[in-house]
């Protein structure tokens, strides 16, 4: 008889407790120290994760890709340098993985369309509070809109950041974002936000 | 556009507190990530860092194209891996794959990839063990948890989560012989993965 048992965590390090900066622990890591890497992992996962999810919308997906992530991640070391930060480093790879891990899942499901997967919210009616009245109307938005506006202003990145994480001009980051909230602030359903 | 207007940018474009609030509180999907998923991608970091300074287990080949982001800067340490350093071992099947995502991949490498698959050619860029094409139906190596005709550091993932996720696991995934499937048999699988 198999017993099957879960598995409990080998490595209990707390990223909080570490002070090096992710420059520092890098440097550590090219030099061999493997848990300079896993203080690298549990500070940056939560986010790698959240945002695989953002993009995927499935908690499986979203796991896949924080392996992927950290595997292309690792692949780099030792000769691996930092020159900005961990998570300009980390944006795109995520993306691209995310985007890729829901094309591959498409293959085996209908032929609904990656943008409606992305952008479709679970249906909710009726949509009584303002959270999901904003949902409805984030939902609405591009991909390329949506995603500058939380870059923004939830990851508070500089236009600059943004630009290089997306691969765009800083111009065309304004202007996704100038539209993004005149969206936002002409639709009736967060119109409120901008009233003063 | 230039580096005096770079801060009225930014300052010029803004969202009111509230929305901001309100965007954060609903980009607040926290994913648990399981323990052995940690255990795992730890487990591979510790592989592939003790493996030696030259790296020689996971660095794959490293390609003259410039990356992605200008970010990241080659240490120029990296040397093109022979196919017998690379990443993934295809125990099955005509065509061993070679992982050599040495930039952050694209999306549009995707509907290359699956043209590639067609065709039954490597997969040049993806970091998932895009092998085979699914329809393979060449006996499977027994660490080939996931069923892709590699066995890789991906087998260990899957095991990991089949593990935690208490689903039903086949006894075969007892490689080490001992009654229990646990996390000994997570690292078996990635031992065999990394070794040459």
């Amino acid at each position: 008889m198999i017993e099957i048992l879960h598995a409990s965590r080998e490595v209990e390090t707390d990223p909080q407790s570490d002070l090096r900066s992710d420059l520092e622990l890098i440097d550590a890591v090219n030099e061999g120290d493997h848990s300079a890497f896993d203080v690298l992992y549990l500070r940056h996962r939560d986010w790698v994760v959240n945002l695989a999810f953002r993009f995927t919308r499935d908690r499986d997906l979203a796991l896949d890709v924080l392996q992927d992530t950290f595997l292309y991640f690792l692949k780099k070391f030792p000769g691996f340098r930092l020159t900005a930060k961990l998570t300009t480093f980390f944006y795109p790879a995520v993306r691209n993985l995310s985007l890729t891990a829901v094309k591959k899942a498409r293959r085996f499901q209908s032929d609904e369309s990656i943008s409606e997967r992305v952008e479709a919210p679970e249906e909710v009616a009726p949509l009584e509070n303002q959270r999901e009245q904003l949902a409805a109307v984030m939902a609405g938005l591009s991909e390329e809109h949506r995603e500058v506006l939380l870059l923004r202003f939830v990851e508070g990145m500089k236009m600059g950041e943004i630009a290089e994480v997306m691969g765009i001009a800083t111009g065309t980051v304004k202007s996704r974002l100038h539209n993004a909230l005149t969206t936002l602030r002409k639709d009736e359903r967060t119109r409120k936000f901008f009233d003063k | 556009m230039n580096e005096f207007n770079r801060p009225e940018q930014d300052e010029q474009i803004e969202a009111p507190e509230e929305l901001i609030e309100a965007l954060a509180e609903l980009d607040n999907e926290h994913i648990f990530v399981p323990p052995s998923v940690d255990g795992a991608i730890m487990a591979a970091a510790r592989k592939h860092l003790n493996a030696g300074q030259g790296g020689a287990l996971l660095a794959g080949p490293q390609s003259g194209t410039p990356p992605r982001s200008n970010i990241i800067a080659w240490s120029g340490w990296g040397v093109a891996i022979a196919a017998s350093v690379v990443l993934m071992i295809s125990l099955t099947g005509p065509n061993p794959q070679t992982r050599q995502a040495d930039q952050a991949p694209e999306p549009q490498e995707t509907a290359e990839l699956a043209a590639a698959e067609a065709a039954g050619a490597s997969a040049p860029t993806e970091t998932e063990a895009m092998t085979a094409a699914p329809a393979a139906k060449a006996a499977f190596a027994r660490e080939d948890v996931n069923r892709d005709n590699t066995v890789d550091i991906l087998d260990a993932f899957a095991l990991a989560r089949q593990i935690e996720g208490a689903q039903v696991v086949p006894a075969a995934y007892d490689f080490n012989n001992d009654g229990i499937i646990d996390r000994a048999d997570v690292d078996w699988v990635a031992r065999v993965s990394v070794k040459l």
